[in-house]
């Protein structure tokens, strides 16, 4: 009870002082929602992709390809002889990318294992992303009408094409099989907007980004003997440093739902699994916390975190995937993304938001967001505490 | 001191390598004002931290009612009120939303913490400004502003730390007033300051501290008497100066007397003692008085018989 008064106390002081302070509300808020606006009226809307496909024959898995593409709101297919006039279209911005379906390609699929399918595409363009999606979505669905064929021919004996034209109403999906060139997820059955990748990857450089610079507050809190002052009524330093963290876990909260809300009302993004996402939000409020309260326990001049605070943010959050989505990265530049709490953060919507995982599927990325948050808090708690108490 | 309402003993807090306080004992009696007056860096703050309970003590114990102070949660931080030497406030919130935030960290809510907001800002004069933000308000204020949080959650002992420096001389006297009207309703003050004027004015007794060590401290008189100053009375006359000093010197208390053409300079233990005697044999000789000066000696020639240095450089 008593341990709640001085984390409301704290919590209310600290959303008091950002709401009136107009670098951190721009942070918080104004950039966010500017660059939110920028993307959404530069792509926002219904927006039209074009998707190609080499066909060498007129089987029946290319076919079921191709109209599961065709189908694909928003998607135009273009269909190329071969693979080199495809490249042509792909580098002259005709499509956003492509994909070889090779000869024999019902015969290869009747068979076990997994078939590798070329997929073309120019990584400077924006529609690459999200071309890339789609044609995964329509292979995971296609797959899994293979996979139910596959089993249907072993039970029954039909032959694979009259199976595999059964099975398009079946909507389970076995593991073992992948016809894509790489595993994907379970189908959504809209096409996502541009702006569904660009949401979370905002999300997650902003909320970074003004919980650092706001720690311009802790700074002068310090500074000005604040924390100090308030050891000098019945509280003790952890309990101080609990409040205090507890303040900045509040902004980077209330920053997320806005983002989120404004996401979702403004531009009708889709964040995926509620619960999901909840956690996620909270734990990377941890992470932001932790990093806004050790640069604050640390750093001496306020005006200078202000500064610097925004370009580690933009740094760190290009590094970790909110820039250029991840899949682009070369493999070094990938390993070294791993070091940074916005690569898992990224990881972990990209699940929620573009293969439609819930809590379970992003598991791993938030467990190691809370590792990043506790190191980062304990060490802030062991700097903040050193500092409050002159030690 | 029987049952003392502070007790400490043998404090000592060293900053790396440095002693900044070495051994510093004193007790504060229930409604006395005590200060503690010493040059920059002589350790008052540094001491005063750990009485507050924000500061480690490296040795020695602090007992307030009876009650270790410490640097945890324990209730004995509940007796006492800071008022740090720096404005600690939050610049961008009002002086309510402030007492607000410290109200609610010393256990205060709802209607008690109103009612005691209204209390302290009429206290320090701050009533009709209490919604504009500390920003926007003038030095003296946001001193006051500093000392309303010490006084919010009723301390028996309110700790000042250099309450006036920086402040301009109308809101000062308004401080020193402010603290006389509390030291008259019985509140314990420890008050640091290297004004001696102020410690004169305010404190019942004075601990003199220099690097890190309280070197004397009691009364004004008795810390005057300790260094053998005497008071001085300088009497302007016109008529026989001459003969007037000699019948001054027979009068009682008085210790010597000097003559200087039309001025004579009397030394005594107690000024007000001899003041009427020595008018009165002014009458006698037939000498007009047109002057009189009584000169104290103060704690600053106390300060500079004790350590060897000026209070201020
Ligand atoms: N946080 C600190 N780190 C290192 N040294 C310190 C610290 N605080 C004070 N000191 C040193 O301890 C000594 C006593 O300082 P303190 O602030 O207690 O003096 P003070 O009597 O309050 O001085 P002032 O009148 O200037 O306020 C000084 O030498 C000071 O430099
Ligand atoms: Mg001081």
């Amino acid at each position: 009870m008593r341990r709640l008064r001085i984390v409301v106390a704290f919590v209310s002081v600290v959303l008091r002082g950002v709401v009136r302070d107009r670098t951190a509300l721009f942070f918080m808020v104004a950039l966010p929602v500017a660059i939110i606006v920028i993307i959404g009226a530069t792509f926002g809307g219904v927006q039209r992709l074009d998707v190609g496909v080499v066909t060498h024959d007129r089987g029946v898995v290319a076919t079921a390809l191709v109209d599961t593409l065709r189908s694909a709101k928003g998607v135009r297919v273009h269909t190329y002889a071969n693979l080199e006039s495809m490249r042509r279209a792909v580098r002259r911005n005709a499509i956003a990318a492509g994909i070889d379906l090779p000869p024999g390609l019902d015969l290869q699929t009747a068979g076990s294992g997994v078939i590798q399918l070329p997929f073309v595409t120019n990584r400077a363009t924006s529609g690459s992303f999200p071309a890339r999606n789609i044609v995964d979505d329509a292979l995971g669905r296609v797959g899994a009408r293979i996979a139910a064929a596959r089993l249907a021919v072993t039970a029954t004996g039909v032959s694979f094409p009259d199976a595999l034209g059964a099975a398009g109403t079946v909507a389970r999906r076995s593991p073992g099989v992948a016809v894509a060139t790489r595993d994907v997820g379970s189908g959504r059955t809209t096409t996502l907007s541009r702006f569904s990748l660009t949401a979370p990857q905002n999300l997650v450089l902003f909320v970074f980004i003004s919980a650092a610079a706001s720690s311009a507050a802790i700074v002068r809190m310090r500074r000005a003997g604040l924390l100090r002052r308030s050891l000098a009524s019945p509280v003790s330093a952890g309990m101080l440093t609990l409040g205090v963290a507890a303040g900045w876990f509040a902004i980077a909260v209330a920053q997320s739902l806005i983002i989120i809300g404004v996401g979702a009302l403004v531009f009708g993004v889709d964040w995926g699994d509620p619960l999901g996402a909840a956690v996620l939000v909270a734990v990377y409020a941890f992470v932001g916390a932790g990093v806004g309260l050790l640069t604050g326990a640390l750093a001496r001049d306020p005006d200078r975190v202000g500064a610097i605070a925004p370009v580690v943010g933009i740094v760190l959050g290009a590094l970790g995937g909110c820039m250029i989505p991840l899949e682009f990265f070369p493999p070094t530049m990938r390993a070294i993304a791993h070091a940074v709490p916005q690569y898992w953060a990224v990881t972990a919507w990209q699940r929620l938001v573009f293969n439609g995982d819930g809590l379970a599927g992003i598991a791993a990325p938030v467990a190691v967001l809370v590792v990043f948050a506790a190191g980062f808090l304990t060490l802030a708690t062991v700097a903040l505490r050193r500092d409050v108490m002159q030690a | 001191m029987d049952d003392p309402l502070l007790r400490c003993e043998n404090l000592v807090r060293r900053y790396r390598d440095r002693v900044a306080v070495a051994g510093v004992g004193f007790d504060i009696a229930r409604g006395e004002v005590y200060g503690l007056l010493g040059p920059n860096g002589a350790g008052k703050t540094t001491t005063i931290s750990m009485v507050a309970g924000i500061l480690r003590p490296d040795a020695g114990s602090i007992l307030v009612e009876g009650l270790p102070v410490t640097t945890g949660a324990g209730p004995a931080k509940q007796l006492i009120g800071l008022v740090p030497q720096d404005i600690a406030l939050y610049p961008d919130l009002s002086a309510v939303e402030n007492l607000q935030f410290f109200g609610r960290l010393q256990n205060l809510d709802g209607s008690r913490l109103q009612q005691r907001i209204d209390a302290v800002l009429e206290v320090v004069g701050l009533a009709d400004r209490a919604h504009d933000r500390i920003d926007d308000y003038s030095g003296g204020m946001k001193r006051r502003a500093n000392i309303a949080v010490g006084l919010l959650h009723q301390p028996h002992l309110l700790i000042l730390d250099e309450p006036t420096v920086g402040v301009d001389p109308q809101s000062r006297n308004q401080i020193l007033e402010s603290i006389e009207t509390l030291g008259g309703e019985g509140l314990s003050v420890l008050y640091t300051t290297h004004y001696m004027e102020e410690a004169e004015r305010l404190c019942d007794r004075v601990g003199i501290i220099d690097a890190g060590k309280i070197v004397a401290e009691g009364t004004r008189r008795e810390l005057v008497a300790l260094v053998g100053a005497h008071d001085r009375v300088h009497v302007s006359v016109s008529g026989d100066a001459a003969a007037l000093a000699a019948r001054c010197r027979t009068i009682a208390g008085v210790i010597e007397v000097h003559q200087t053409d039309s001025r004579l300079e009397i030394v005594s233990d107690d000024a007000g003692r001899v003041l009427a005697p020595v008018v009165e044999a002014a009458d006698v000789e037939g000498v007009a008085v047109t002057g009189v000066d009584v000169r104290e000696p103060d704690l600053e020639a106390v300060f500079l018989h004790l350590t060897g240095k000026a209070l201020r450089d």
